[in-house]
C-alpha cells in the first residue's frame, strides 16, 4: 500500500529519530526535541502531497528549524504537565563530561546562531544547504557561523573556568 | 578549541554520539494531529470562499436596480415611469462546473467495484491508516528507467493523442522519501489554463497482487472503495475516486500490482511544473492548479492498461 499515509509512515519511520536528534542539539532537552520533531512532522503531513520528493529532507530540515526558532521566539507559552517523568539516559561513557560541557556552551549561543552551528556541524550540511534551509544568503550563514563559534568558544571556556573554580 | 571549522565540526559531531531516550511519538499521534491540521486548513479555506461568494452575492443583489424591493422605488412611482423602461434583467445561466465533487470512481466495463473492509473508517477526510507494516524490501524487483519511462510516455500519448512532454524523471535505488528503491516520472499534457500531469511512481513490493491491492483499498481518495480489474497475467489494476481535497489541485490514482513484485502508481494531476513555487530548504510546493483533471476515469484506466502492455 503506497497511499499518502503509507508513504508518510515510511518517511516518518526513517527520519523521525534523526530529526529529533537535530532538534535536541538545538534545544538541549529531549522532551522539547520530541515536541519540536513531532510538530515538524505534523506540519509536513499537512503538506505531504505537495512536497517534492527530491527535496523532502531539505524541507524537513527547514520546517524543523523554523519550529525550533518559533518556539524560542514565543517562549514556552505553557509548561507541559506530564504524568511520568520523561526517559533520561545515564551519561556513563568517558566523553560524557566533555559533551555536557559542550552542550551547555552550545545552549549559551543565541538561538539563530545555534541553529546555524547545528545545521552546519551536527547535521553536517554545506554553507549553501544551510542558507537554503534558513532562507538566507551564504554570506549570512558564514557570518552567523563565525559569531556562533565565537560565542560557543567563550561559553565553553567560561564553563571551564567555572568548573575549575 | 573551535578555532576553525574542522575543529568545531569534530567537537560538535560528538553530540551525535550521545545516547538518546526511546522515541515516545507514535505515527498515529502524528497522523491524528496532521489530519486535524489539514481539516482546519480546509475549513478555513472553505469559509473564506463562502464569505467572498456571500459578499459578492449580497453586493450584486443590492446593486441591481431591477431587483430593488417595491418600497425602495419611491421616486419611480412619483414620476409614473412605467415598468417597461427597465426590462427585467435576465439571469445568466449558472456555469456548469467541470470540477466534480469527490465521489466513488465510476465502474468501467470490465472493472469490478470493491467493498471497503468494516475496520476502515474515515478520519479527517482520509481513511484511517491500515496496519500494513510491511517495509519495502530493497532486494526485490526494481524496474529500470529505460524499461518503464518510454512505456509510460507511449501509453499517455496513445491514449490522449498527443506526445506528452517529460517534466521530470528520477530513479533512485534509495529514495529519500521512502528509504527504498523508487522510480518517478511525470509527463505534462495540455489543459485549459495550463498543463496537467500524468505521474508514474514505481516501487517494489512483497506479496501477491491481490493481497497488496486488498491492503491498499484505503490508500487514496476519500475512503470510497476503488474499482478493480484483474488482467489475464494476474496483474491487478485498482482505480480510486478522484481526490478533490484541494479543489484547485485534484488528483486521481490508479495502482498497478504486477505478479513479479512491481507496483506502479499512475496519478492524474490537475497541476504542472509551472505551478511549482520554491519554498525554504530548497524545496517547492504547488500553488494554483487547473481545478480539473487531465483525464477521465476511462482515459486513466486505458493509460494503465497500455502501460502494462508496453512494458511487455
Amino acid at each position: 500500500m503506497r497511499g499518502r499515509d503509507q508513504e508518510f509512515a515510511e518517511f516518518f519511520s526513517a527520519r523521525f529519530d534523526g530529526a529529533r536528534r537535530i532538534a535536541f542539539a538545538m534545544c538541549g532537552s529531549w522532551p522539547d526535541a520530541e515536541e519540536i520533531a513531532q510538530t515538524a512532522f505534523v506540519k509536513m503531513y499537512a503538506r505531504w502531497a505537495k512536497v517534492r520528493i527530491e527535496t523532502v529532507d531539505a524541507y524537513l530540515r527547514t520546517v524543523l528549524t523554523r519550529v525550533f526558532l518559533d518556539t524560542k521566539r514565543r517562549g514556552r507559552a505553557r509548561e507541559q504537565v506530564v504524568a511520568e517523568l520523561p526517559d533520561t539516559v545515564a551519561h556513563a561513557d568517558a566523553g560524557s563530561d566533555e559533551r555536557m560541557a559542550l552542550r551547555s556552551a552550545l545552549l549559551a549561543v543565541p538561538p539563530g546562531q545555534r541553529a546555524v552551528l547545528v545545521l552546519r556541524f551536527v547535521a553536517d550540511l554545506s554553507v549553501e544547504q544551510v542558507a537554503d534551509t534558513l532562507g538566507c544568503s551564504t554570506g549570512t550563514v558564514k557570518s552567523q557561523t563565525a559569531r556562533g563559534l565565537a560565542a560557543l568558544r567563550t561559553a565553553y571556556h567560561q564553563d571551564d573556568v567555572n568548573l575549575g573554580a | 578549541m573551535f578555532d576553525d571549522d574542522s575543529a568545531a565540526r569534530r567537537a560538535l559531531r560528538t553530540l551525535n554520539d550521545e545516547p538518546a531516550p526511546p522515541v515516545s511519538t507514535s505515527l498515529d499521534d502524528v497522523l491524528r494531529k496532521g489530519r486535524r491540521r489539514v481539516f482546519v486548513q480546509r475549513a478555513v479555506s472553505v469559509a473564506g470562499v463562502v464569505a467572498v461568494v456571500a459578499a459578492i452575492g449580497a453586493g450584486a443583489v443590492l446593486l441591481r436596480p431591477g431587483d430593488q424591493p417595491d418600497g425602495v422605488r419611491v421616486a419611480e412611482s412619483t414620476t409614473e415611469t412605467t415598468a417597461t423602461a427597465n426590462p427585467p434583467e435576465t439571469t445568466p445561466d449558472t456555469p456548469t462546473s467541470t470540477s466534480a465533487p469527490a465521489g466513488p470512481a465510476h465502474v468501467l466495463p470490465g472493472w469490478q467495484q470493491t467493498t471497503m473492509p468494516p475496520d476502515v473508517v474515515e478520519s479527517g477526510g482520509y481513511c484511517q491508516l491500515r496496519d500494513t507494516a510491511e517495509p519495502p524490501n530493497p532486494n526485490s524487483v526494481f524496474l529500470a528507467e529505460g524499461r518503464v519511462k518510454p512505456a509510460f510516455v507511449d501509453a499517455v500519448g496513445e491514449t490522449l493523442g498527443d506526445v506528452p512532454t517529460v517534466a521530470m524523471s528520477d530513479w533512485q535505488v534509495n529514495s529519500g522519501k521512502t528509504g527504498a528503491p523508487r522510480g518517478y516520472v511525470a509527463v505534462e499534457v495540455p489543459m485549459v489554463g495550463g498543463n496537467g500531469q500524468l505521474q508514474l511512481e514505481v516501487d517494489p513490493y512483497i506479496g501477491t497482487p491481490t493481497e497488496m491491492a486488498d491492503l491498499a483499498l484505503a490508500a487514496y481518495g476519500n475512503c470510497e472503495p476503488p474499482a478493480r480489474r484483474v488482467l489475464d497475467d494476474g496483474t491487478v489494476l485498482q482505480l480510486y475516486a478522484a481526490d478533490w481535497f484541494n479543489p484547485e489541485q485534484p488528483h486521481q490514482a490508479l495502482q498497478i500490482y504486477q505478479p513479479e513484485g512491481v507496483q506502479l502508481v499512475v496519478t492524474s494531476a490537475g497541476w504542472s511544473e509551472a505551478d511549482m513555487v520554491p519554498i525554504g530548504g530548497g524545496g517547492s510546493t504547488i500553488e494554483g492548479g487547473r481545478g480539473a483533471l487531465p483525464t477521465t476515469d476511462a482515459e486513466l484506466a486505458e493509460i494503465a492498461r497500455a502501460l502494462v502492455q508496453n512494458m511487455g
